[in-house]
């Protein structure tokens, strides 16, 4: 891989990586073609919800997608939520994980994304350290004594590799330089990429119309995407368009070969040992030579992470923004819906299991994390899904009565509400609108056979109080709570006992899944800030789909 | 899902008047050098290795069964020396782990059979998944998971995990509760309560 930028991505939500790279080999010096790989890590998104099992509650995105609480934002200016498909990720600075050193994005993109200092062992990818040994060798100004001299070579802590392994000769400065593996075909590579990337833009300003949708964020700043945009070529001088751009002199074979040559005999005579040729993976890791025995393998430089911020795709406000240093665990903005929309979270799994047709009774554990009191009312889900107006509303859960009652909201000005179930209501709204063009719909498909025998009451949550985290034995304000709805208070936490029916129709090996809207209070700070209004109390919806069928941890 | 009740029996186990819970049942050598900064829990079998350097574990720290914390080693010219081992705080440490590391920062989760090798790293908030080999002077950066033997970097924590480990080994700490306690002074026995009602029904 040489010259051309090599970047990696790591979508937040898939847990998939995505390696966009000119991938060419020694071998295959010429095939240029820009892959997009997935590969396809595991994907299991459980792995830090686990701890409450957060995912037994995933909260319906309005695009359609479902996420445990944790992976969910929470815009304050939309108050929508919004999952990592409705966001926009950009990179706000580059660093390596090794030895948190930052570095310019510019200089991240020439060193194609690697760490300067640190190594990864190409054997099973764990950071090299450094080994000292000393050696009697000549001393500099009597090179008949001999002296004690220090060298340093790279060992991987876990497969035992050194970098003598690999031929290497140790060096004297514990910092290097170790030797880079370079594509014999370097220099056409760099050549011939240099060629088609002109070739390309120009192919696409010629293709381009007049108007392209642009997100005006996209591009923005020095970290933006903007380098994956087109270059502006200066379409309007045709004199730059006519001019032939000059081939690159590359000397390659067009011409097939008539007759392949016989494999070379040391193939049979010699013994095969599978201990000296490498992995797949272990080629890949090197894309430079693809070595095929591992006496070739190099030590490789470390992958840079990046610091990335999230911007709301609707309104292009930040909803996410860490701190610039690589070691700080604070961020200057977070609006993760965990500390914006109340949680709810199944506090213990359902003694018997639920038999269509039957009724059962769970118990749910809300928390307000908010810093004001808000009361929570429970409605059946009435969540609708994002459509175009011309398309049929795509029918993902089985058909629900919905009484206009249940799905009133009073949001102010153009916020209107999430379940409208009105195609007029939706094209009334811009924000609506734009988050039909704006959003990728996902539309999970998802299966409720349990509702809700919705309580009357409300349940009302006090507000988070940092302090009453530190003290155990604080008073609980009285709420002259119904002890068979809210059993139980602590702070800006309460459980409540919910009765649940699953459908008579449902068959008995379909895990139970109850639907489940909430309506909260929610008051609007933002408002505040830029019309010099008082804070705005709002009635909020969220859908949620609780599955009940997890056995406790 | 709330934690389940781990209940423990009362003469097994040290409460410290700073509200730390330490079996009996553990080996902590050189105890001098063993400093826990209060509401932890040292579960049974567990080794600490006080007397090989200093070893200070933060507030809110959940060692479970069988772990094994031992300060790491370097080899230098002239023998070997040990480096005291920091952890920090609302830190959980699973099951048959054993820990080697130099530095494990706060919030930090290491799954269960773990190995974390020699003067190995962990930033704030990273996460080392079950059964984990992670090579000696390994440094995890802040919100990764490292996962498998070799131990690699394959996804990352969520944003909030700061909050949702503090929540997690606090929930720890309140759902171990000695077996003689009162079942009305468990805050959540309506939780017991509720499981019980339906084996009875069934």
């Amino acid at each position: 891989m040489t010259g051309v930028a090599c970047r990696f991505y790591n979508i937040p939500d898939s847990g998939s990586i995505i390696h966009l790279a000119n991938l060419t080999s020694a071998r295959n010096p010429f095939g240029i073609s820009l892959c997009l790989v997935f590969l396809k890590v595991d994907c299991d998104r459980r792995t830090m919800a686990h701890l409450f099992q957060l995912d037994t509650v995933r909260y319906v995105c309005c695009c359609g997608s479902l996420k445990p609480i944790c992976f969910v934002y929470f815009c304050r200016h939309c108050l929508r939520l919004r999952c990592p498909y409705c966001v926009s990720h950009e990179v706000d600075s580059h660093y390596c994980g090794n030895c948190s050193e930052n570095m310019p994005s510019a200089e991240a993109k020439q060193k194609k994304n690697r760490c300067n200092s640190c190594y990864e062992c190409p054997s099973c990818k764990q950071t090299l350290s450094v080994r000292a040994t000393t050696v009697q060798a000549p001393a500099e100004d009597d090179p008949d004594k001999l002296a004690p001299k220090k060298l340093y070579y790279l060992t991987c802590g876990f497969c035992r590799w050194t970098s003598r392994d690999a031929g290497i000769e140790d060096s004297t400065s514990s910092s290097g330089p170790w030797p880079e593996p370079e594509n014999p075909q370097a220099q056409y590579i760099c050549e011939i990429t240099d060629y088609f990337r002109t070739l390309a833009t120009r192919e696409k300003n010629a293709k381009e119309k007049k108007y392209v949708h642009k997100n005006k964020f996209l591009a923005a700043g020095r970290h933006g995407l903007a380098h994956l945009l087109p270059k502006r070529f200066p379409a309007a001088n045709p004199e730059e368009i006519g001019k032939a751009i000059p081939l690159p002199n590359f000397v390659a074979s067009t011409s097939s070969a008539e007759e392949l040559d016989d494999l070379p005999s040391e193939f049979y005579e010699t013994e095969f040992v599978s201990a000296k040729v490498t992995s797949l993976s272990q080629r890949f890791g090197q894309v430079e030579t693809e070595p095929s025995e591992s006496a070739a393998l190099m030590p490789t430089h470390k992958q840079l992470l990046v610091k990335r911020s999230l911007r709301c795709r609707v309104c292009e406000r930040n909803i996410h923004k860490p701190e610039y240093s690589p070691v700080s665990i604070k961020f200057k903005i977070q609006l993760n819906a965990y500390y914006h929309v109340p949680q709810v979270r199944l506090m213990a799994p359902l003694p018997t299991p639920i038999k269509p047709g039957n009724q059962a009774r769970i118990i749910l554990r809300l928390a307000n994390p908010t810093q004001f009191p808000t009361s929570i009312k429970f409605l059946p889900f009435a969540w609708v899904p994002l459509k175009k107006i011309d398309e049929h509303p795509p029918v993902i859960t089985e058909s629900m009565s919905l009484s206009p009652e249940d799905t009133k909201v009073n949001l102010p000005g153009t916020h209107t509400s999430e379940s409208s179930t009105d195609v007029k209501d939706a094209t009334a709204s811009s924000q609506m609108m734009k988050e039909i063009h704006v959003l990728p719909i996902r539309n999970e498909s998802f299966k409720i056979n349990c509702r809700l025998d919705p309580p009357d009451e409300e349940v009302v949550l006090p507000p988070r109080d940092e302090t009453s985290e530190f003290d155990d034995f604080a008073d609980t304000p009285d709420f002259n709570d119904d002890i068979s709805l809210v059993p139980w208070r602590k702070a800006n936490k309460a459980a409540v006992f919910l009765d649940v029916i699953m459908d008579k129709e449902a068959s008995e090996d379909d895990p139970p899944v109850l639907g489940l809207t909430i309506e909260y209070d929610y008051v609007n700070t933002i408002l505040a800030l830029e019309n010099k209004q008082g804070p705005q109390k709002v009635r909020l919806q969220t859908h949620l789909l609780i599955s009940l069928d997890r056995s406790p941890q | 899902m709330e934690l389940k009740d781990t209940y423990y029996n009362k003469s097994d186990f040290v409460e410290t008047a700073s509200g730390n819970k330490v079996s009996r049942n553990t080996v902590l050598c050189g105890s001098q050098n063993i400093v826990i900064n209060g509401k932890s829990i040292v579960r049974e079998g567990v080794i600490i290795r006080g007397d090989l350097a200093n070893v200070r574990i933060g507030r809110q720290c959940i060692i479970d069964s069988k772990v094994v914390i031992r300060p790491p080693f370097k080899k230098f010219s002239k023998g070997v020396a040990f480096f005291p081992l920091h952890i920090g705080d609302n830190v959980y440490i699973g099951e048959g782990s054993v820990v080697n590391a130099a530095v494990i920062g706060s919030y930090v989760y290491i799954g269960k059979n773990c190995v974390i090798g020699r003067r190995c790293v962990l930033k704030d908030c990273a996460m080392v998944a079950d059964n984990t080999v992670l090579a000696a002077e390994t440094i995890v950066p802040s919100f990764a998971i490292y996962k498998g033997s070799p131990g690699l970097h394959t996804e990352d924590q969520p944003d909030c995990i700061q909050d949702l480990m503090m929540e997690y080994t606090k929930s720890y700490y309140q759902h171990f509760l000695p077996q003689t306690s009162d079942p009305k002074d468990n805050q959540f026995s309506f939780v017991n309560q509720y499981l019980k009602s339906g084996k009875a029904a069934s």
